[in-house]
């Protein structure tokens, strides 16, 4: 599979002498085409700094790093790849059609392709009612959606998205969630980069997680949200006698949620028939999966990047 | 086309500020004033007269007059001085956030992840606010030159002249707003800076004889003067009025000023394009 978006040790401090701030450190990580994604992070973290090496807005101290097979900020690159910045801003006496109009122009698509995209684009992000409104009027999530159609105007086949359901109410943001899979079924690439950790669970394909701008973990959802050999029953008719004949695999046990630790299928099975024969009535039984955001809360307590 | 739109943003931008359209608007009320005016009959002789100055050696005063010129000539290097001045002041001020909106927090992340060379961004937000202005005192000479030559018959296309002179001397300070724009993103400071260097262009040479008079007593030009004539050759738009006063009254005028002002715009634009080219947002 090709690589849409591959960092080597990308370094980049602000600032000098004792005011530095060392915002990525050593950053590694490859986005393959056709993937979603997600850069994970704390306020602070370096994520939005990430993105902005990508495109050339700042400059990297060290490292390598290919966009679309190009180097970072390439303008070649450029016309093939959309970003949604965070804090966007759009001239406020333009309607949103113009601003479409403006920034198409600026990705260099000329007419009659232009207002083909921006009838394409305003309907997907669900603004084509608003198109001759000016900005000045749009509310936050609005704004987001025609920040959206901006990203889109070119077709891109990279979408770099900082923070794109800022703002979004909860129906919105599950339009934008529809929006970004659909997209990605078309065979876009798309990098977002998100604090809100349930969305990015549900949509992502892979992950990094990233604190103090290193990366402290990255890989599939799947693969970072399994738990090792926990199963989760749920059992009725629960008594402390039942659970004491299993009582050396139980790891948690909160009302009739039974959580144990079986290290084989056999385990299991048996520790289930100990508690049928002890007269518990098992319900259902599932493998265990954090949620991402437990995966993410732990990786910060423990992750030992310090501040340098 | 995509430098085209850059330009064609800027002159968006500008409308968008109602100091634009009021310039428009005031630039009108003059051309009907000055309509008015030339109805009437005494302006329309006096205008007409030829000019006479009255000299005076010791004791007896001789009247001279200026073959093939009248009053109005001398009016129009008037206004057209007056008019140099105030697009240079007014029209920086004006003209001065085009290049600091562009690297707004918000709005430059958008225009830098475009497919567009840095150096295009300041070049294209540069030509856009000269053809603002360009535009302002083209409509404001040709409208008063009309309403001269329909109300009086005297059509002196020297008067012309002036568009080109008064917008490169704007468009040389404007290329120096440009260049402190970027380098400290203050449209104000921007503008207060490059009209200091106009000022200092128009009083260097008198303010170096002066120095050198007060340091070595020297009746003539010292070290000092040398330096502020070298100086002079880095400040744009300096002397610009001067030929252009010699080319509204047929004396033979100095061109050298307006090239080396298109010289420095040259200069200071590719100055500020390559100091952007480094910045980091
Ligand atoms: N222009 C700048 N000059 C100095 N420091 C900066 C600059 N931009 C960012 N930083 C610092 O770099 C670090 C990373 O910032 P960045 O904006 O990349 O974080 P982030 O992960 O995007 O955070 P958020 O989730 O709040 O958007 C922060 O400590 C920030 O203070
Ligand atoms: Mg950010």
């Amino acid at each position: 599979m090709d690589i849409a978006l591959a960092a080597d040790g990308i370094s980049k401090t602000y600032g000098k002498g004792s005011k530095a701030v060392h915002a990525l450190r050593d950053v590694s990580l490859s986005v393959s085409s056709g993937e979603i994604f997600g850069l994970l992070g704390k306020n602070g973290a370096g994520k939005t700094t990430f993105i902005k090496c990508v495109l050339g807005i700042v400059f990297t101290q060290s490292g390598q790093g290919s966009v679309l097979g190009y180097p970072f900020g390439s303008v070649h690159a450029k016309e093939r790849l959309g970003y949604l910045p965070e804090n966007h801003r759009y001239p406020l006496y333009l309607t949103g059609e113009q601003v479409l109009t403006y920034f198409g122009k600026l990705s260099g698509i000329s007419e009659p392709k232009l207002s083909q995209r921006i009838d394409e684009t305003l309907k997907i992000v669900g603004m084509a009612e608003w198109r001759k409104t000016k900005v000045r009027k749009y509310s936050k999530g609005m704004m987001q959606r025609l920040g959206l159609a901006q990203a889109l105007i070119n077709d891109p086949q990279l979408i770099i998205l900082d923070e794109p359901t800022d703002g979004v109410d909860p129906v919105g943001r599950k339009e934008i969630r529809e929006v970004l899979l659909h997209l990605k079924n078309e065979g876009k690439t798309i990098f977002l980069n998100s604090h809100l950790l349930s969305e990015v669970e549900r949509i992502s394909d892979r992950v990094a997680i990233m604190d103090l701008g290193k990366i402290v973990r990255e890989g599939r959802v799947e693969d970072l949200t399994k738990t090792e050999n926990i199963y989760e029953l749920r059992v009725s008719n629960i008594s402390p006698e039942i659970l004491s004949s299993i009582s050396s695999l139980i790891v948690r046990t909160d009302g009739t949620l039974v959580e144990i630790r079986c290290n084989s299928p056999e385990d299991l099975n048996l520790a289930m028939d100990h508690l049928r024969s002890a007269g518990g009535i098992i319900e259902s039984m599932a493998p265990k999966r954090s949620s991402l955001e437990d995966v993410f809360v732990d990786l910060i307590k423990t992750s030992n990047v310090t501040h340098v | 086309m995509k430098f085209l739109a850059i330009i064609g943003g800027t002159i968006r931008e500008g409308f968008a500020r109602k100091t634009i359209l009021g310039m428009f608007i005031v630039s009108t009320a003059c051309i009907i004033i000055a309509v008015l005016l030339f109805q009437l009959n005494a302006v329309q002789s006096g205008l007409l007269a030829p000019p006479k100055v009255q000299v005076q050696h010791g004791s007896n005063v001789t009247t001279q007059q200026f073959a093939g010129l009248t009053v109005l000539d001398g009016v129009w290097t008037g206004i057209s001085m007056m008019l140099l001045l105030l697009c240079v002041f007014v029209g920086t001020f004006v003209t001065a956030s085009f290049v600091t909106s562009l690297m707004e927090k918000g709005t430059i992340d958008l225009y830098l992840s475009k497919p567009v060379p840095r150096w295009q961004y300041i070049v294209g937000r540069y030509t856009g606010g000269v053809l603002i202005i360009s535009a302002e005192v083209a409509y404001l000479i040709i409208g008063l030159w009309i309403a001269a030559g329909l109300s009086l018959g005297a059509w002196n296309p020297a008067f012309l002249w002036s568009i080109l002179f008064i917008t490169v001397a704007f468009a040389g300070i404007y290329s120096l707003v440009t260049l402190f724009g970027v380098l400290t993103r203050s449209s104000w400071f921007a503008a207060i800076i490059a009209l200091a260097i106009y000022i200092l262009g128009a009083v260097i040479i008198p303010l170096g004889l002066f120095l050198d008079r007060l340091l070595n007593g020297f009746s003539t030009e010292g070290i000092l003067t040398s330096v502020a004539k070298g100086i002079k050759y880095t400040i744009p738009s300096n002397s610009l009025g001067n030929s252009l006063a010699h080319i509204l009254v047929n004396k033979p005028a100095d061109l050298a000023p307006l090239f080396i002002t298109l010289g420095l715009i040259a200069i200071y634009v590719s100055l500020s394009s390559f100091a952007f080219s480094r910045k980091e947002f």
